[in-house]
């Protein structure tokens, strides 16, 4: 279960009950753990206070600037030059005191906030930017502090004042209880957490599968014809097209785009290919259902076509009554209200649950990968025969001993991969490089390509040469080369290795879980002999009369040259 | 019932999340558990979003329960009291 604590020097509890109903909406059971005023040095500076025994997964702290040093709104600014700068200096000592105490007693997530910038004080236009500067340079070190800590966050106060609207600023609470946040301040607080807490436990939202006529573009295409469509740098144009650049942007960051229209295809692609004013192209959507069925089907071909859970995806449809039919039959899928005008689309974005805290390098590649796969799904879809759609692919593997650089990727592999895995043991890199330092045993990588593109690294095999016997300890291959017989090249690859040491026996184990069984007959289908006795599924060959299926069609490059 | 009683006593049952038939036409802060300073904060901004009114600080501290909520409510937002 999930563990939030709340940490303030002020108050912060009556926020809890919001989010709270937020999270029970969602059907998500949070713990909760809050200090506040007084309690703060006690709580976060002594090792085995109730806040760290209650292990948070997600500490959010709020900090209140006046409980720091209080009017500095009206003395910041008359001070001399050197004071103040010590002033800054002082309290961003103290706000990295209290972050760097947690980080070092607790292993979760932190979020700190930034100071409220008033935007305007009784001192007037001549001395408030003296006061807004100094602030800022404060928040600004915040910044820097938390960047330097690991899984340390900022939730910046000044932008949700900027979006609440400086009236939500409540004197009268604050006065009373120290407590400034109106409703729709407090709403906002709790819809920024909820990112980071979505974010942390894979909630996020993964795809956006995008209506077409009215949505993407302005217009009815079956009606008004390519040439009436609105697109583009027009005044009419211009909310669909700033709405096809963010949509493009996240596709970049790694958001999966998808189509749901009813529409004739033969319509959309010519669109999608030669519109000169689109900004979305065919190849930016990992998928997509143009068709006249009803949405909600759909979206759960779509759904089944990305292997991406539906409570994953956001729909976008500037149709009441396609929205309520799809949020009455898929509940899971978030749709949102889309507003009446599409100048307003662009907003719509900013509240589809599609944060993430990093990019990954894999995230950045993500919708070039789907695209190729979808591509790959077209051409089976032709071929007469399985056989004939992997000659069609093109198909080249090369198998390679593990070398520094390429640790983490296996590493990676271990620890990833579940479908394609025979024994399904997660090697930490340090294990990985003593198998790969000694010299009986190895580990082989494979990377593989085919005309659509690049699997990158995605099979590893650990080995070890026994009285003329090849031990195969790790046998695992990513699931997104799998159904290519890749699989057949990589041992043959294995198989050189073993020629090398002299090895006539091969020998390997299936270790059964409760996602591997994709690979189950896989040794059996390489022509071993099952051998294994009390449920544990050994089998063995000898390694001269293995009759492998032939793969032809791949084209396999095999380097067993020690590099270092 | 009036309807300034019962749409009182439906915001206090849905800012405290307790059920609406615990909540008596004298509920008070002494009688309602989660009814301390930190509940009090947040219904007394529940009843000014609801109702349109702003109270001042000295109104806020004496709107201790259901009867005087309702009095104020009505006062502030010019409904009319029926007994």
């Amino acid at each position: 279960m999930f563990h939030w604590a709340f940490v303030s020097n002020s108050t912060v509890a009556p926020l809890v009950p919001r989010l709270k109903k937020e999270l029970s909406a969602r059907k998500l059971e949070c713990k909760f753990h809050i200090t506040e005023h007084g309690n703060l040095a006690a709580q976060v500076f002594q090792a085995n206070s109730d806040l760290y025994r209650f292990k948070p997964d997600l500490t959010v702290i709020y900090l209140d600037l006046a409980q720091i040093r209080s009017g500095l709104e009206h003395s910041l600014a008359l001070e001399k030059p050197e004071v103040r700068e010590s002033v800054v200096a002082e309290t961003v000592a103290h706000v990295a005191e209290v972050i760097k105490a947690i980080r070092t007693r607790n292993q979760g997530t932190i979020l700190v906030n930034t100071f409220t910038v008033l935007p305007r004080t009784a001192l007037g236009i001549g001395m408030d930017p003296v006061y807004r500067r100094a602030i800022r340079q404060i928040n600004q070190r915040i910044y820097e502090t938390a960047s330097d800590l690991p899984q340390c966050h900022v939730y910046d106060l000044e932008s949700l004042w900027a979006e609440a609207g400086f009236q939500a600023y409540d004197r009268r609470f604050e006065f009373m209880a120290q407590f400034p946040f109106g409703p729709t301040m407090q709403q906002l607080l709790v819809t920024e957490w909820m990112r980071y807490f979505r974010a942390l436990q894979g909630l996020s939202r993964k795809c956006v599968v995008l209506d077409l006529d009215n949505t993407l573009w302005g217009g009815i295409l079956g009606e008004d014809g390519a040439d009436g469509i609105r697109i583009g740098d027009t005044p009419a144009g211009r909310p669909y097209l700033r709405f096809q650049q963010a949509l493009k942007a996240l596709s970049k960051r790694g958001v999966l785009l998808a189509i749901n229209s009813k529409n004739n295809l033969t319509d959309v692609l010519p669109i999608l290919r030669d519109h000169p004013e689109m900004v979305l192209r065919e190849s930016d959507f990992a998928a997509m259902q143009v068709n006249w069925d009803d949405k909600a089907t759909n979206l759960s071909r779509l759904s089944k076509d990305l292997n991406i859970g539906l409570g994953h995806m956001v729909f976008l449809d500037d149709s009441a009554s396609e929205r309520g039919w799809v949020r009455e039959r898929l509940p899971e899928v978030l749709v949102p209200e889309m507003p009446r005008e599409a100048s307003g689309y662009l907003d719509v974005l900013n509240h589809c649950e599609l944060d993430t805290l990093t990019v990954t390098a894999e995230d950045l590649k993500r919708a070039k990968m789907y695209w190729e796969e979808k591509q790959r799904r077209e051409l089976q879809a032709e071929a007469p025969s399985f056989e004939q759609f992997l000659e069609k692919l093109n198909l080249s593997v090369k198998v390679e001993l593990l070398r520094p650089e390429l640790l983490d990727r296996a590493t990676q592999l271990c620890q990833r991969t579940n479908q394609f895995n025979l024994t399904t043991r997660r090697h930490s890199a340090d294990h990985l490089k003593r198998v790969a330092e000694s010299p009986n045993s190895a580990v082989l990588l494979m990377n593989a390509a085919d005309r659509f593109g690049d699997y990158g690294w995605s099979g590893l095999a650990i080995v070890e040469a026994r009285e003329q016997t090849l031990f195969v300890e790790s046998f695992l291959m990513s699931c997104r080369v799998m159904g290519k017989n890749a699989e057949f090249a990589f041992l043959s690859g294995v198989l050189q290795w073993a020629k090398q040491k002299q090895c006539l026996q091969i020998r390997g184990q299936f270790i059964p879980t409760a996602k591997n069984a994709p690979c189950k007959d896989f040794l059996a289908r390489c022509g071993f002999q099952a051998n294994g006795s009390n449920g544990e599924q050994w089998f063995g060959a000898e390694i001269a009369n293995l009759p492998l299926p032939r793969v032809d069609y791949i084209d396999l490059a095999v380097d067993l040259v020690t590099k270092s | 019932m009036n309807d300034t009683l019962s749409e009182v006593k439906d915001l206090i049952a849905s800012t405290f999340s307790i059920p609406r038939e615990s909540v008596a036409d004298n509920s008070s802060g002494q009688t309602i558990e989660q009814w301390d300073s930190v509940g009090h904060i947040n219904l007394v901004m529940a009843v000014e979003q609801k109702f349109g009114v702003s109270f001042t600080m000295d109104e806020i501290v004496h709107l201790r329960d259901v009867g005087a909520i309702c009095r104020a409510v009505t006062e502030k937002a010019g409904k009319p009291t029926s007994a």
